[in-house]
Formats: structure tokens, C-alpha cells, sequence
């Protein structure tokens, strides 16, 4: 079998898990949904702060639902001892690792996709043009991998500790900020607000080539914490 | 493990073909011997082979050789018998072919491993709704359809029924006879069916007894760092 059909396999045996279980799926869009209203009432009524406040909003959602995400998809692996059983087959570690990964990032670019509208329209911003929507589909895609990327690599190397929850977010959150900053400016640059602000009487700007810069500035980023979080796996995962 | 010695001095040399019995109190070293065989844990000094291959440099190469059956059976509750054993098929084929083996088609392979475990009328039935018992059944049906040259079980007998239990025996004594070793921890002492080419008492860390050996495995105590081969 080749190395390519491991990593399908484990992607598919995780998502198969999630379609039956349904248990991230239930708890990541309760929690996104939450953070939309939360910080919706703590930014207050300025239609200008709302709108301009949209791609961050959407991308903090989307980073705190993807941490249960992959905590998650680890813990029902951990079950019944059914993730030891996977590391005892003899297939290269990194195969498991980028399974692990495929699956969660399938799952969280689908989380991205359905939130950016969702979380768009309710802080009252807009995207126009089909570049414009292209250049989000793909900050979107990119900024669900970097974020998957290190989730499932975090989530692995804390699987086996007690204050895993607690650990999670605390180790990797320092990681994404340059996944989270790419992300975002990406997304400011295509969306245009619908009001200025109350303070400053101006929106953003659309500047869809700053936004192109920031999407390969977020594919480098992706590229590189994909590599090292692969060439590493092997030693988180080794006892 | 921590800074705490679980292993201590093991020289331990099992012959291919046989079935050797762990015994020992809890927290003997039983499961940590076996998983270190399983390449799970690697030993802060010594080392081993299986098959002649080194459990530390060559570690991904040991696992084609070793099917490993853990205390809980090791399947995924949200998958049927039949997709737990598929996985288990998919992840074991390159390292199948890599020994020669016979290809026998996957499905029929499965279904046959389903029905040695009296699990043919659960097959597409989710694990989560299974017993104890019948996850330990899965466990085995997995190691008959993988047939790994080293069967390392802990505690296969936990949890199943006197019927159940004969099937390990049963199971074991086939696999013994296709030239399988198996090395498996357990508390039964009084299974008869099994007969065991050897016992060994572990205790502390330390091999204390052995019993019907001869033949079949080099034991030593005394060296510094611990080796295991098989």
C-alpha cells in the first residue's frame, strides 16, 4: 500500500468517526456561533467597528473551533487504546500524521467556509467581485490548513498529558500568530465594510493585490510548519 | 518511564515457534516487557531484535513482524468489526507483501476472521455497542487476519467467557503451528488447554522463574542493561 492510501485511509477512518459521532461537529458550531454573538455585544453598536471587526472575529472563531477540534479527533483515538494499536502497525509515522491532518483540515475548511458568510453578514461586511471571493475561498482553504497543521501536531504531543485541555491552546496558540496575522490581513484586504467607523468615518480599503501578497506570505507559512511538523511527528508520538 | 526502573536485567531469548506465558503481580513489568517488543516504549538502556531486526534502529521494520493486542482490544468504538478490520488489513498490507504472503482477497480474509471470532453476525454493527468480550474477540480477529510472526497479547483472556477463552487457546495453538511465536501476559494459571512451551515469573522488573524452559528460551540475570529477543 502505498504511502498515499495510508494517509486517505486515516483520514477516512477519522472522518467516518465524526460523521457517526457528530460530537466535534456539535460542539465546534455551538462555539462559533457563540463567539460571533459574544464579540458581536462586547464591540458594542458601532456599525463601522462591527464590520471592520468581521475578519478577525471570524478567524478567532475559527482558530478556538478548530482547537476542539483537533483535541478531539486525538481523544477518539485515544479511546480504548485504538491510537497505540495505529502506532503499533508498521506504516511510517508521518502517513498517520498527514491522515490525522487531512481529515482535520477537511473538516475545519469546511467550518471556514460555513462561517465566513455567516460572520460577513452579521457584522454587516461584504465581499464584491469573483477575484474577491476567490482570494477569501483561498485565505480561507490556507488559513484552515496552517491552523490544522498545528492543531494536530499539538494535539498529539499533549494526548497524554493530564491538562491536555488546558495545554493545548496555551502551547500552540504562540505558534499561529504569524497563520493568524496572514490569515487575517488577507481577509481585511477583500472585504469591504459597510460603514466607516463612528471615530475614524472610514472603512478599510478592498486592495486586492496586498490581499494576493498576504495569501502567499499564509502558503508560506503553511509550507514550512508543514514540513517541520511532519519531520517531528515521529517524536511525539515515541514513548 | 519518569525516572522509575520497570525493567531491570531482563536477558531473554524466546525461540520462534512458541508460546511463552508472562505471569506476575500487578505493576511487574508484564505490559511494559510486551510493549517494548511493540516498539511502544523504547528502553532507557539495552535494547533487543525481533527476528533479527534491532527494536530501536530498526523499529518501524520490528512492527511488519509484531501484532500487538492491548488490554482494551484497541479498535474504534465509531467503526464497524468489518471497517476496524479493514483499517487493520490496509495498515498491515504493504508490510504483507514485503513477507510474501499468500493474497488472499481482503473481504473474504475479513469475513473469515469475523466468523473465527463468532463475530459474523455483528460484523457491520458499530464497536461502541459491543461488550468487553466481543471488543477483546475483535482484538483477536485482527491478529488472525494480520498473522504478524510475533503475537504479543496482554491479558487476552480479560473479560471473555469460558468459550471465548478456549478460542484464545484455540487461536494461539494455530498460530503456534503456522511457526507463530506468542508471548502473552496473563493471570490464568490454571489453563490447561494453552500449554505453554514456557512461563516466566516476573516480578519487580526482574525474571524470578521460569518453568518448562528448557529449550526454548536463554534466561540470565545479573547483566546491567536489559536485552529481549525473539
Amino acid at each position: 500500500m502505498s504511502d498515499l492510501a495510508i494517509v486517505l485511509r486515516v483520514a477516512r477512518k477519522d472522518l467516518l468517526q465524526e460523521l457517526r459521532s457528530r460530537a466535534t461537529t456539535v460542539a465546534t458550531l455551538f462555539f462559533s456561533a457563540t463567539t460571533l454573538v459574544l464579540m458581536a455585544f462586547a464591540l458594542g453598536r458601532d456599525e463601522g467597528v462591527l464590520s471592520q471587526s468581521a475578519p478577525g472575529v471570524l478567524w478567532v472563531a475559527v482558530v478556538f473551533a478548530g482547537v476542539i477540534a483537533a483535541a478531539q479527533s486525538i481523544q477518539a483515538d485515544m479511546e480504548e487504546g485504538a491510537f497505540e494499536q495505529l502506532l503499533t502497525y508498521p506504516v511510517p509515522r508521518a502517513t498517520i500524521y498527514l491522515g490525522k491532518l487531512l481529515a482535520n483540515w477537511l473538516y475545519l475548511s469546511v467550518l471556514a467556509l460555513l462561517l465566513a458568510p455567516t460572520a460577513l453578514t452579521f457584522y454587516g461586511a461584504r465581499v464584491t467581485g469573483v477575484d474577491a471571493y476567490l482570494i477569501l475561498a483561498a485565505t480561507l482553504l490556507l488559513g484552515a490548513l496552517g491552523f490544522a497543521v498545528i492543531a494536530t501536531f499539538y494535539a498529539a504531543l499533549t494526548s497524554n498529558l493530564q491538562a491536555r485541555e488546558a495545554l493545548l491552546p496555551v502551547l500552540m496558540f504562540p505558534i499561529i500568530v504569524p497563520i493568524l496575522l496572514a490569515a487575517v490581513r488577507a481577509t481585511e484586504s477583500v472585504v469591504a465594510s459597510g460603514a466607516g467607523s463612528a471615530l475614524t468615518g472610514v472603512g478599510p480599503t478592498v486592495d486586492l493585490a496586498l490581499a494576493g501578497d498576504w495569501v502567499l506570505l499564509l502558503a508560506g507559512f503553511d509550507l514550512v510548519y508543514l514540513v517541520v511538523c511532519t519531520a517531528l511527528f515521529h517524536f511525539v508520538v515515541e514513548d | 518511564m519518569g525516572g522509575e526502573t520497570v525493567l531491570r536485567s531482563i536477558d531473554l531469548d524466546i525461540t520462534a515457534g512458541r508460546v511463552v506465558v508472562l505471569r506476575g503481580s500487578n505493576g511487574a513489568g508484564k505490559t511494559t516487557l510486551l510493549k517494548v517488543l511493540a516498539t511502544r516504549l523504547r528502553p532507557t538502556s539495552g535494547g533487543g531484535a525481533v527476528h533479527g531486526d534491532d527494536l530501536i534502529t530498526r523499529a518501524a521494520a520490528v512492527r511488519a513482524h509484531v501484532g500487538f493486542l492491548g488490554v482494551y482490544g484497541g479498535n474504534y468504538p465509531m467503526l464497524s468489526a468489518r471497517e476496524n478490520l479493514e483499517l487493520a488489513s490496509a495498515l498491515t498490507a504493504s508490510a504483507a507483501s514485503d513477507k510474501g504472503k499468500v493474497g488472499v482477497p481482503a473481504a473474504a480474509g475479513i469475513a473469515a476472521a469475523l466468523e473465527l471470532g463468532g463475530l459474523g453476525h455483528t460484523r457491520n454493527k458499530l464497536v461502541r455497542t459491543f461488550s468487553s468480550g466481543m471488543k477483546k474477540r475483535l482484538g483477536l480477529a485482527r491478529l488472525v487476519l494480520t498473522d504478524p510472526r510475533l503475537w504479543l497479547l496482554d491479558e487476552p483472556y480479560a473479560a471473555l467467557d469460558d468459550e471465548a477463552k478456549s478460542l484464545v487457546d484455540r487461536l494461539v495453538a494455530e498460530a503456534r503451528g503456522r511457526g507463530r511465536t506468542v508471548l502473552m501476559a496473563s493471570h490464568e494459571s490454571d489453563r490447561t488447554e494453552l500449554a505453554p512451551d514456557a512461563v516466566l515469573l516476573l516480578d519487580a522488573g526482574l525474571i524470578t522463574d521460569t518453568a518448562r524452559a528448557g529449550g526454548v528460551l536463554r534466561r540470565s540475570v545479573g547483566a546491567a542493561a536489559g536485552t529481549a529477543r525473539t
